[in-house]
């Protein structure tokens, strides 16, 4: 990413307190035009509060922001700035239709046919005559995407778009992000979720109790990363420890619930494995529990052990049951 | 999010209460003098209502009937505000003679400046009278009501 | 121009709330069950101005039943909609979804309390309406006595009770804008619909309680009787200027101080 490139969202010193807890203290942020960039933080880092400073829904404390270079004025929100903070919501008695042609005549805008053709792409055309209150949570999150494009903004903010949607949904909105920032549309994306960062970001800013714990591009950070976290099933996890001790490289632990822990970079590991086979021990499983980024983000967050022990559950969970 | 902010509410409570209790003086605007000059007409209007109903379209009511004396209470209690204590004494045309007799009313002043007034049946009649067509309607004179001005 | 698109769609929006659309049936129907019990019963309201001749004519009908509904049904039916035309945005958590639209806050105020306002003044006319012409094919279109005793030939006295239907217009709009001061402020419905209903009984109260005039004149009630002036031969208009300017007076203080309110606040949650 060239350095001189334009900054579509640029936020300097930005406090925020509210009922004496400060929600976000002294926080800079540098959206390159162009990018997509991902704001990452667990649940209470600031990142909804930064958001919604930014459409100007709330008054900063502190701080200046510029949107293309034009000063952010709280209480409205830039005209080249479209997303959503928190769930999408909507007007529940009247339809997806309806509540898009009225955020649309909110907006001074009236095109008919680009409003239909954001109902397709979402994939909400079929269901754009039925009242909002019948919408599952990923419809709404669909509708709310539809809405965010309503008004072609040039910088489009997404808060945990995928929350609510199913795998195929989530792979949609991949697409759609892919799609978007090909076009040439500046991504804001909010997530607490590493992968879904990394799967589609250049850039991240992550956010740990309202300051920046990192801020840069996503190879910067994959490069700063520790080794990956591995679980690994042998014919006898014994002597496979016994083989660990001549890889220097790779850290091997027990797992209480059977299996051993592999902490190893790529190249490492391949030696590892070639050597079990080696000496007769036959693998039997071997899959990343963990990536290198999000080891990363652990680590950033680590500070606040109540998230991380249950981010980090969470992730071992999962990765148990993939 | 349904979150109930009493604050605001209490701001608003105390700026309310605030200046109800300011403005909590001034005198009443309910005196005998404005109560008799709307009793009076009202009374003498209402009669030639009544002499049309029970088929007297004829009668009159002369500037004695317009008259009316209000005080409140006893000597002791100053004729003004409101007050369930009130009496009007109007002129009854009691006969063909024209001889005419006072009477009556007691009358309940509420604080908007409307009252209601009640008279005496034996001399204006009962609550419902048997109008020149036979039927039964409400009696004008037994019970009526009026506003004064109270700014 | 935006607070007309504004205006617009909070319309579409009310109109399309079962709230609404009971409240506005009930305003015209009422006044005909109204008059029917009048019809059926022999006994009539005549502790209440006009109760004595529901009976003698057809007029007395929307009289009385203005003086029923302006001791607290008025300021109800008012913020129904008022109390709740603000707080409605923080139960569905749409302030976020509106707001971040190129209509501003300004022009987001000023269409939803106008809305407000428009629904009020329409539930009035349907319940003067729905009075008279209750009032007119139950009971009939005789002359009404007023309140100097007098009788009022037809067609002015239905001129007078549409006159003073529209007089209870003005302090109906001072509880649509506390309606809508208490619906920003607390951000939620049932408060902002029932703490004007509240504070309009407790006005009836002090008015009776207390007699001292200045206070009785600066209670946002006392200009739901200024049609006492007019219906009637010798007429006078004090209260009527009076009612109008402390209406105004409510209806500027509560829209400035909901005005402010709504510009500073941060939309923290929802």
């Amino acid at each position: 990413m060239p350095a001189a490139a334009p900054l579509a969202l640029e936020a300097t010193a930005l406090a925020k307190r509210y009922a004496g807890t400060t929600a976000l203290g002294d926080v800079d942020l540098r959206v390159t035009t162009g990018s997509v960039h991902g704001l990452l933080g667990p649940n209470g880092a600031g990142k909804t509060t930064l958001l919604r400073l930014i459409f100007g829904l709330a008054h900063p404390d502190a701080g200046t922001m510029t949107l293309f270079g034009r000063p952010v004025t709280a209480g409205r929100t830039d005209p080249q700035l479209g997303g959503f903070v928190e769930a999408p919501q909507f007007y529940p008695h009247l339809s997806g239709r309806r509540n898009l042609e009225m955020l649309s005549a909110y907006d001074h805008r009236s095109d008919p046919a680009h409003l239909e053709t954001l109902l397709e792409q979402v994939g909400l055309a079929q269901r754009a005559g039925d009242r909002v209150a019948g919408y599952s949570l990923g419809m709404r999150q669909r509708l709310g995407i539809a809405a965010a494009l309503l008004r072609r903004p040039r910088l489009l903010v997404l808060d945990e778009p995928s929350n609510g949607l199913d795998p195929a949904g989530i792979r949609d909105l991949r697409t759609l992000t892919g799609e978007l920032a090909a076009d040439g549309l500046t991504i804001l994306l909010s997530s607490h979720r590493m992968d879904e960062v990394e799967a589609v970001c250049d850039a991240v800013t992550i956010l740990h109790r309202g300051a920046v714990a990192y801020a840069g591009t996503v190879d910067a950070l994959r490069a700063q990363a520790p080794a990956p976290e591995y679980r690994l099933h042998t014919a006898d996890d014994a002597a496979a420890v016994a083989t660990a001790r001549a890889h220097k490289a790779v850290t091997v632990e027990w797992y209480l619930t059977g299996g051993l822990l592999v902490r190893a970079q790529q190249s490492d590991l391949d030696g590892y494995v070639v050597n079990l086979g080696r000496d007769g021990i036959a693998v039997q499983a071997l899959h990343r529990s963990t990536s290198a980024l999000e080891q990363m983000f652990f680590r950033l967050t680590k500070a606040d052990g109540q998230t991380r022990g249950a981010v980090d559950a969470q992730a071992r969970q999962e990765a148990a049951v993939g | 999010m349904r979150v109930f902010r009493w604050r605001p509410l209490a701001v608003i409570g105390a700026a309310a209460a605030l200046i109800a209790s300011a403005s909590g003086c001034g005198s009443p605007s309910i005196t005998g003098a404005g109560l008799q000059r709307d009793f009076g007409p009202n009374f003498a209007q209402l009669y030639l209502i009544q002499q049309q109903l029970i088929g007297h379209p004829d009668a009159v009511a002369d500037a004695g009937m317009h008259t009316a004396i209000c005080t409140r209470g006893g000597p002791e209690t100053p004729d003004r505000g409101a007050g369930t204590n009130w009496s009007c004494q109007v002129y009854w045309p009691s006969g063909p003679g024209g001889q005419t007799q006072t009477l009556s009313y007691e009358v309940d002043v509420k604080p908007t400046g409307c009252y209601t007034a009640q008279g005496p049946a034996s001399l204006v009649g009962q609550q419902t009278i048997r109008a020149v067509d036979g039927r039964m309607v409400t009696n004008p004179l037994f019970e009526f009501y009026g506003c004064l001005d109270v700014g | 121009m935006s607070t007309w698109t504004v205006y617009r769609w909070e319309m579409e929006k009310l109109a399309a709330l079962l709230r609404v659309r009971l409240a506005a049936g009930a305003c015209f129907v009422a006044p005909f069950g109204f008059a029917v019990a009048l019809r059926l019963q022999d006994a009539v309201p005549a502790d209440t101005l006009f109760g004595e001749w529901v009976h003698l004519s057809g007029f007395a009908t929307p009289m009385v039943l203005l003086v029923f509904t302006s001791q607290w049904a008025l300021p109800l039916i008012a913020c129904l909609v008022a109390g709740d035309i603000f707080a409605a945005e923080d139960r569905y958590g749409t302030w976020k979804t509106i707001l971040t639209r190129a209509a501003s806050r300004t022009s987001i105020f000023w269409g939803k309390s106008l809305a407000a306002m428009t629904y009020s003044v329409l539930m009035v006319a349907l319940l003067a309406l729905g009075g008279l012409s209750a009032g007119e094919l139950l009971i009939g279109h005789q002359p009404l006595i007023g309140l100097s005793g007098t009788l009022i030939p037809p067609g002015q006295a239905a001129g007078l009770v549409l006159a003073s239907w529209g007089v209870a217009v003005l302090p109906t709009l001072g509880f649509t804008a506390m309606g809508l001061l208490f619906s920003i402020a607390t951000r939620n419905g049932p408060a902002g619909i029932l703490t004007p209903t509240v504070i309009g009984l407790l006005m009836q109260l002090l008015a009776l309680i207390s007699g001292a005039d200045l206070v009785r004149r600066v209670l946002l009630t006392t200009p739901y009787n200024a049609w006492f002036g007019f219906v009637r031969a010798d007429r006078y208009y004090g209260p009527l200027l009076w009612g109008t300017v402390v209406s105004a007076g409510y209806v500027i203080g509560c829209l400035a101080l909901g005005y402010l309110l709504m510009r500073r606040r941060d939309i923290d949650a929802g």
